[in-house]
């Protein structure tokens, strides 16, 4: 982070098209908050290209600026360890990501189908590529080695209805980034009252995800 | 005495109208021979969880094909049964109602079965690379072959879109980095050899040298790592690919006069005896260097998978 800037890569490293420009140390940082997120919240996230592709460039920057380098400087090795932690990061990152389609994989492709227009992604076109082709892998095995030998009207199978979904009720820690009014904890019901709380600032707290997925997808609040 | 005057009797038989019972209440056969419904399907669930820990065992296709055939004989059955009772017969709803459910049941742990195993084989390719160990393989049948390697080529494919020009292989860094050197030892004399940032390193043997983990390409120059503790006699030729990971290319006897090369799949020196337990080294599917066959099996406590050190 601070090692990253001092080196003399490009102080912006916006892929071109975003209307904020990062700092490499600030890139970092968002990058560690969305891996964050991803580990810990129990459904797919919406998926961040500009923050993958930023710091792939910066990735690239800093292995051609340490081919650049002096040999035997200790920065070098420095830099070098930088590179394999983002490197590390990035890659869990990826990969919690593709844990949670590969699991969930009827369930995210019919959330992408029915969003709509303006909502975000929580697909990039790569990961909707591979969750169909996993998708069209599984049914046809599915199909050729049992389905197709079952009576006929056994025949089809909802995977919508047999593959669990994600446990939206699951608790997750979390740290309130901005401060929020009214949150709900418990719904009203017949023998309770609505149990709503504020959260302030900085303040870290023990909840079901379903009732601050929105705040995570808006990043008032960091998951921990 | 019994009525139905057209009760079988033979000799010291009952005297009771079997017969004409029967075919008052025919007996609904079995459309399966001992044992109950769904027994079949359920045990292969039960073995697939008992194989517990990631391990796949190998696949019961005799299993499958008679819980299959239960399946059709139910369903005949049912079929048989429908038709009856559409045309009065409505006792027999029950029976066509029980029967559906163990259709269902059936379905239902015969899925979960298929399924359960294509989850432990995917993460076999987390865990051991593109070429799964020939135990592994045996144990797999030619349609989970064919849905491991479309899974590998849609995951390659992904890997490769991800991260620049040649792709981020998210089967490396498992773990957070620790340190960046890996200790290799040379036990054989090679002389000098430049490494990729240009510094030449003196090989020697029984010298120790700290090399980063990409090397660059030097494919064709093999190192080899120390034994372990438990396994000193044996030695393995490891090599660095471009991709940064490591493949055994063959293990060496080390016994004083022995120092036979073992060909690669066979840990087993004919002289000396070998550890019996090898895993596969990672391969790394944009691999550029090696082979895929040439990946070979090392002892887990051999070297810890990504980081290699003495």
């Amino acid at each position: 982070m601070a090692a990253a800037s001092g080196e003399g890569t490009e102080g912006d490293s916006d892929g071109g098209s975003e209307e904020l420009v990062l700092t490499p140390a600030q890139l970092i940082r968002s990058l560690e908050q969305a891996w964050l997120n991803e580990k810990f919240a129990p459904e797919l996230l919406e998926s961040k290209p500009e923050i993958i592709e930023c710091v792939v460039e910066q990735l690239d920057h800093m292995e051609a600026n340490l081919k650049r380098a002096k040999r035997g400087d200790l920065k070098v090795s420095i830099h070098r360890m930088e590179i394999e932690r983002i490197r590390y990061v990035l890659s869990s990152y990826l990969r919690c990501r593709l844990v949670k389609i590969e699991k969930f994989f009827p369930h995210v492709l019919e959330k992408e189908k029915s969003r709509a227009e303006g909502d975000p992604s929580i697909l990039s076109p790569e990961e909707f590529a591979f969750a169909k082709e996993y998708m069209a892998n599984t049914e046809t095995y599915l199909r050729n080695v049992a389905l197709k030998h079952m009576p006929p009207n056994l025949q089809k199978v909802s995977l919508l209805k047999s593959v669990p979904k994600p446990n939206l009720d699951s608790f997750v820690f979390l740290r309130v980034l901005e401060r929020q009014e009214n949150i709900l904890v418990e719904p009203e019901t017949d023998e309770q009252r609505e149990y709503t709380i504020d959260l302030e600032e900085g303040s870290q707290h023990l909840i079901r995800y379903k009732t601050i997925a929105p705040l995570v997808a808006s990043g008032a609040v960091q998951l921990i | 005495m019994a009525a139905g005057g057209t009760g079988e009797r033979r000799g010291l038989a009952p005297s009771l109208p079997l017969a004409a019972e029967r075919r008052r209440f025919p007996r609904p056969r079995a459309a399966w021979r001992g044992g109950m419904a769904g027994e079949r399907a359920a045990g292969l669930v039960r073995e697939l969880h008992r194989a517990g820990g990631g391990n796949l065992p190998p696949f019961r296709a005799e299993g499958l094909r008679q819980a299959l055939e239960e399946m059709r004989a139910l369903y005949e059955r049912n079929q048989a049964d429908v038709s009856e009772a559409k045309s009065g017969r409505t006792d027999l709803i029950f029976l066509i109602r029980f029967r559906h459910c163990c259709l269902l049941r059936n379905q239902r742990c015969v899925l979960a079965y298929l399924y359960d195993r294509l989850l432990r084989i995917r993460a076999l390719r987390w865990e051991y690379g593109s070429v799964l160990p020939n135990t592994i393989h045996f144990h797999m049948s030619a349609e989970e072959v064919e849905w491991f390697n479309r899974y590998k080529k849609s995951l390659a494919t992904y890997m490769r879109s991800v991260g620049g020009e040649e792709g981020l292989d998210l089967t490396q860094d498992i773990k957070p980095p620790k340190s960046l050197y890996i200790e290799v030892r040379c036990l054989r004399d090679y002389g000098e050899f430049e490494i990729d940032d240009g510094t030449t390193v003196l090989l020697k043997k029984n010298s120790q040298v700290p090399m980063t983990r990409e090397c660059g390409p030097f494919s064709s120059f093999p190192f080899t790592l120390m034994t372990s503790p438990a396994y000193p006699s044996f030695a393995a030729h490891l090599s660095s690919c471009a991709c940064g990971s490591l493949h055994m290319l063959q293990a060496v006897c080390l016994a004083q006069d022995c120092s036979s090369a073992l060909p690669d799949l066979v840990p087993q020196c004919s002289r000396h005896t070998a550890p019996q337990s090898w895993l596969c080294a990672a391969t790394n599917p944009v691999c550029l260097g090696l082979k895929e066959g040439l990946s070979v099996f090392l002892c887990s406590t051999f070297y810890p998978a990504g980081n290699a050190s003495i």
